[in-house]
């Protein structure tokens, strides 16, 4: 089994785990570095940490900040464990846009490319998310202006992140999609989170992981790359700058190829799918450690049974069976 | 084709023209054969080299390239066109897609060599004296047989050459990007690929209806030079063992025949030839003792019939486990990695493919190039490497200091050489690689000494 | 009494060593090289062993070395010129002297061998192709100034501001020595310009190849004054000049016969 496979397996696995699970009665806590939407109802299998970082930041009480102390621990400590394999491996959302990217595949139409300066200018996105997120909550517990159209922002960021809207969709809640009369702010808020979702939806059938990029929530696990104990490995010396990694790269990222001094690759957009290791044709060039030991690592056979040039190589399952070790 | 020498002739120029050209291909034929038969006489001569060997000899000896490439060239529906490539930057599998055949024509005769003599100036380097020879003065059919011609604008020698070879025949130029790793220059690249794409569809297709180059079509050809890819790398793999079980001579041969066969018919040979060598590792039967320095042979391409320093090198007792010519382990060691079945994938895969990793002197900076010589050095555990520059391959030389740094920290010896197609310089080059390859010798069963008297 | 012979068949001079089982050097005869090598060599080789009394048989080995070593059929194995003088240079320099380069001036190469405390190569340069930094060089020269080569040297120690000369080619600094000449240059200024051009080329390649102290000037060059004064100006170091510079090779080559058979006798 390929890489490849496994990691659907384990995307469609915490799909049913986190969206659905509330019905088999499983709760994963409130603290869940992913997007496990508490928007879908009971059945959700656990809450997503930004929702529940807004809300206690909302409620602005000191048993609340206690509370958030708690839950950070939480989080970070799933964090550290696997890093953003958390976007690339479990991520709902992630799997919605990796099944519409399935489609546009079938229909074998090539997907667009953003130039390097767009990509630079976009970057700043994340971070107003993450401000929004930080920073309105505090002020819907403090109203000290404006208090009627902070009363009405109650869980910001999430009127806005498409998953509110699309991951209840996908489940069948058509409500979900339903502006929010309630007043002026909800109406501009529900407005401009359908816009995202529908540019998301749009863009990532012709975008690999086209919202990626763009997510609050991975710039807070890219912040623990350092620490965390999966990291992406290169042998400078074996690189031979062929590109293939950057090409199959769904968020894009240039610098695994260009790097030529530091054996860490892990960068911040990295979501740790490891499809850059499984298509690399060097023996060992790219690996992936968990805590320092190898779990996976390219070969040139593993690239030309990819390809469908050779049958595939029965040594790689071992590969692959140390890594869903981990990873459970 | 031959616009220019044929046109206004009187008879009796002519037939003078007819008459150098006749003694010219003469000596080509003489010395290619006396190459190949060097290479015969080894009695451990791998089996599977025969086939090798042989499109040489049909190629360069009886001039029948036709019969190799279009064995049933009579039969009407086979109309296959057939495009000569220069340098390793031009997409074969965009050729094979379109329906035609590609040959790569990077000249190494000195026949051919000394007809350019005079048509380019003195300091170009004998590869692209060699081609301009052999178009302008067919002396063998394979530049004539040539529907088209793509030239990469790589060095400076390559690129003027296309200029001089469009008085011959229908040139095409690529333009590669000196410096790849700008995002622009790689966008440049990828547009310079589907406007070939769109040439070679306009020049393949039938008059009116045209043909594209369907996505299915490449992905077969992508599949097929990419077994070809893998044969190659199997080969390569089979060179790093500890006692050598084929000369590199042979091992370069059997590369810089992809030139002038199909992909399909070389992967096929191939086959056979590594499954041969495999047989000999696991048999234990090597060609030489693991005491034979390992050299890299660094820098230019030896080009058949030029095969003057790998001859010399192993003459001498040491043996080419490595080369990084653009003829040799680098013509088919990077494959195009498809990510998926779009034709936008195809496009940017082949364009990252042919680009990328490519560590051509003509790029700047080329950094790459040290980092691919110092893994292969480890990989091949390579005792001394020669540096061998073609008179005229300034950028090649240009990397020498570069090169000479790096392995003075690893320790490992580098000879430069400089020197052409002819062989009067023969001699001298034979005692500086005696000397060097017996350096090596020394220091190899100096060091082996001593790591035996530690255990 | 066991002897060792080394031939080395340069390309100007033929060279015979013949060495005792002490490694003392029993006796020597350099001749021109002249055309047919390998009779040459046998001439030599008998001629010599008459003179010092002794027979065919007290020859161990016979080591050849220099461009015609594989011509030379009397001889039991042939090594390259660089072993050769690597292998001779200790012998060769004088008592105490640490050699690490050695710098050898031949007729038609010139080469500059760096080498370990044991005497093996560590790296080494040749010309590439042409007379540039040879002894051919001087001679072409010696004779455009209508001096012996032996002259050279004494004549270019009284010179008092040397010439510049600028082509390292051998026909180009031939015309610039002519213009030099006629615009009334004093010709051991000229001559020590030649010598200075010379040092220079292969003091060039010497740094190449990676020079260490001491260094050691070997080949027919070492016996001019001139030049070895020439190379310590240019290298700013003192040179050494071998015991029989010419005779280098032929030494190192009769070692190296004796060395390998060692282990019998």
């Amino acid at each position: 089994m390929t890489v490849t496979n496994l990691r659907w397996m384990a995307l469609i696995i915490s799909f049913f785990v986190l969206i659905l699970g509330g019905l088999i009665g499983i709760d994963l806590g409130g603290f869940l570095p992913t997007y496990a939407c508490p928007y879908v109802g009971q059945t959700r299998g656990g809450v997503c940490f930004l929702f529940r970082l807004q809300f206690i930041l909302g409620v602005g009480s000191w048993e609340a900040f206690k509370a958030l102390g708690e839950h950070l621990l939480y989080f970070s400590i799933l964090v550290v464990l696997i890093g953003r394999a958390w976007c690339g491996w479990i991520c709902p959302f992630g799997f919605v846009q990796d099944v519409l990217d399935l489609i546009r595949r079938k229909f074998h139409i090539g997907y667009i490319r953003f130039p390097e300066r767009l990509r630079a200018n976009l970057r700043c996105i994340k971070w107003i998310f993450f401000f929004i997120a930080l920073l309105i909550p505090l002020w819907v517990a403090y109203p000290l202006f404006a208090p009627s159209v902070a009363g009405d922002l109650r869980q910001p960021f999430c009127s806005l992140c498409p998953g509110k809207y699309i991951l209840p969709l996908v489940i069948g809640d058509p409500d979900s999609v339903a502006v929010d009369f309630k007043s002026a702010t909800t109406i501009t808020m529900t407005i401009l989170g359908l816009t995202f979702s529908t540019l998301t939806i749009i863009g990532a059938l012709l975008k690999r992981r086209f919202w990626c990029p763009y997510c609050p929530m991975g710039l807070l696990l890219s912040w623990y790359k350092k620490i965390s104990f999966i990291k992406l490995k290169k042998d400078c010396q074996k690189c031979t700058m062929c590109e293939v990694c950057y090409n199959v790269c769904p968020v894009e990222i240039q610098q695994v190829f260009k790097e030529r001094e530091n054996e860490d690759v892990t960068f911040t957009d990295c979501t740790l799918c490891l499809r850059c290791v499984e298509y690399c044709p060097e023996d060992g060039a790219l690996r992936a450690t968990f805590l320092g030991k190898t779990i996976y690592k390219s070969t040139s056979k593993g690239f030309f049974s990819r390809q469908h040039i050779i049958p595939a190589v029965p040594e790689e399952k071992h590969q692959k069976a140390a890594l869903e070790h981990t990873n459970e | 084709m031959n616009k220019e020498i044929s046109q206004n002739k009187s008879p009796n120029e002519a037939d003078q023209l007819q008459k150098r050209k006749d003694h010219f291909a003469r000596n080509l034929a003489r010395s290619a054969k006396t190459v190949l038969a060097e290479l015969e006489e080894n009695p451990d001569l791998p089996l599977g080299m025969h086939y090798f060997i042989n499109i040489m000899r049909e190629v360069f000896v009886k001039d029948r390239v036709h019969q190799l490439l279009l064995p049933s060239l009579h039969q009407s529906t086979n109309n296959r066109k057939i495009i000569g490539t220069y340098c390793i930057m031009v997409p074969e599998e965009l050729i094979y897609a379109a329906g035609a055949i590609p040959v790569r024509l990077c000249g190494g005769s000195y026949e051919a060599s000394c007809i350019g003599d005079e048509l380019v100036p003195r300091d170009t380097c004998p590869v692209v004296k060699a081609s301009i020879g052999f178009t302008s003065f067919n002396l063998i059919s394979l530049y004539q047989m040539c529907d088209a011609v793509i030239v990469p604008t790589t060095c400076d020698s390559k690129r003027k050459m296309g200029e001089e070879l469009s008085k011959f025949t229908e040139v095409w130029m690529l333009e590669v990007p000196h410096i790849k790793d700008s995002e622009g220059s790689r966008r440049q690249w990828l547009q310079q690929l589907y406007v070939l794409k769109k040439n070679l569809e306009k020049f393949t297709g039938r008059r009116f209806t045209g043909r594209k180059i369907r996505r299915k079509a490449l992905d077969t050809s992508i599949k097929m030079i990419g077994s070809a890819q893998y044969q190659a790398r199997r080969l390569y793999e089979i060179r790093k063992s500890s006692a050598p079980v084929i000369l590199g001579r042979e091992a370069m041969i059997a590369i810089n025949a992809y030139s002038y066969a199909t992909a399909f018919e070389w992967t096929k040979a191939m086959t056979g030839l590594n499954d041969e060598l495999e047989a000999r590792c696991h048999k234990g039967q090597f060609i030489c003792s693991e005491h034979t320095p390992r050299i890299l042979l660094a820098s230019c391409s030896p080009i058949f019939p030029n095969w003057k320093i790998p001859s010399l090198i192993e003459e001498m007792g040491a043996v080419i486990v490595a080369d990084e010519s653009c003829m040799g382990n680098r013509y088919l060691y990077d494959p195009v990695g498809l990510t998926e079945k779009s034709m936008t994938d195809m496009m940017v895969s082949i364009a990252a493919r042919y680009l990328m990793p490519c560590v051509c002197p003509s790029f700047a900076p080329n950094e790459d190039r040290l980092f691919r010589l110092l893994q292969m050095a480890e990989e091949f555990s390579i005792d001394g490497i020669i540096y061998y520059v073609l008179k005229g391959c300034v950028i090649y030389d240009f990397e020498l200091i570069r090169v000479e740094k790096i392995m003075k920290d690893k320790n490992i010896p580098v000879l430069r050489i400089e020197t052409d197609y002819s062989s009067e310089d023969i001699e001298q080059l034979r005692t500086r690689i005696e000397a060097f390859v017996e350096m090596l010798g020394t220091k190899k069963r100096n060091s082996l000494a001593t790591k035996t008297l530690r255990f | 009494m066991e002897c060792y012979a080394g031939i080395d068949a340069g390309s100007t001079y033929m060279k015979v060593a013949i060495m005792n089982n002490n490694s003392a050097l029993e006796g020597y005869k350099v001749v021109p090289s002249g055309i047919d090598c390998r009779r040459n060599a046998r001439e030599v080789f008998d001629e010599l062993l008459g003179n010092l009394g002794l027979s065919t048989p007290d020859v161990v080995a016979v080591t050849s070395t220099g461009y015609g070593r594989r011509r030379v059929d009397i001889a039991h194995k042939n090594v390259t010129e660089i072993r050769a003088h690597a292998s001779g240079a200790i012998w060769s320099a004088h008592e105490g002297r640490k050699i690490r380069t050695i710098i050898d001036i031949g007729g038609q190469d010139s080469k500059v061998i760096v080498i370990n405390e044991e005497g093996e190569t560590k790296n080494f340069a040749m010309n590439d192709k042409c007379a540039a930094g040879t002894g051919r060089f001087l001679e072409v020269l010696a004779r455009v100034l209508n001096v012996t080569v032996e002259e050279l040297g004494p004549f270019s120690l009284q010179a008092e501001s040397p010439c510049q000369i600028n082509s390292l080619c051998a026909v180009f600094a031939e015309s610039e020595v002519i213009s030099l000449l006629a615009r009334g240059k004093d010709r051991k200024n000229i001559i020590a310009g030649i010598h200075k051009s010379l040092a220079k080329r292969v003091s060039g390649m010497a740094r190449r190849a990676g020079l260490e102290s001491e260094v050691l000037l070997t080949g027919g060059g070492a016996l001019n004054p001139g030049l070895v004064a020439a190379f310590e100006d240019e290298l700013m170091m003192d040179i050494f000049v071998a015991k029989n510079p010419q005779l280098n090779g032929a030494i190192g080559a009769a070692l190296l016969g004796k060395n390998s058979n060692g282990g019998k006798g």
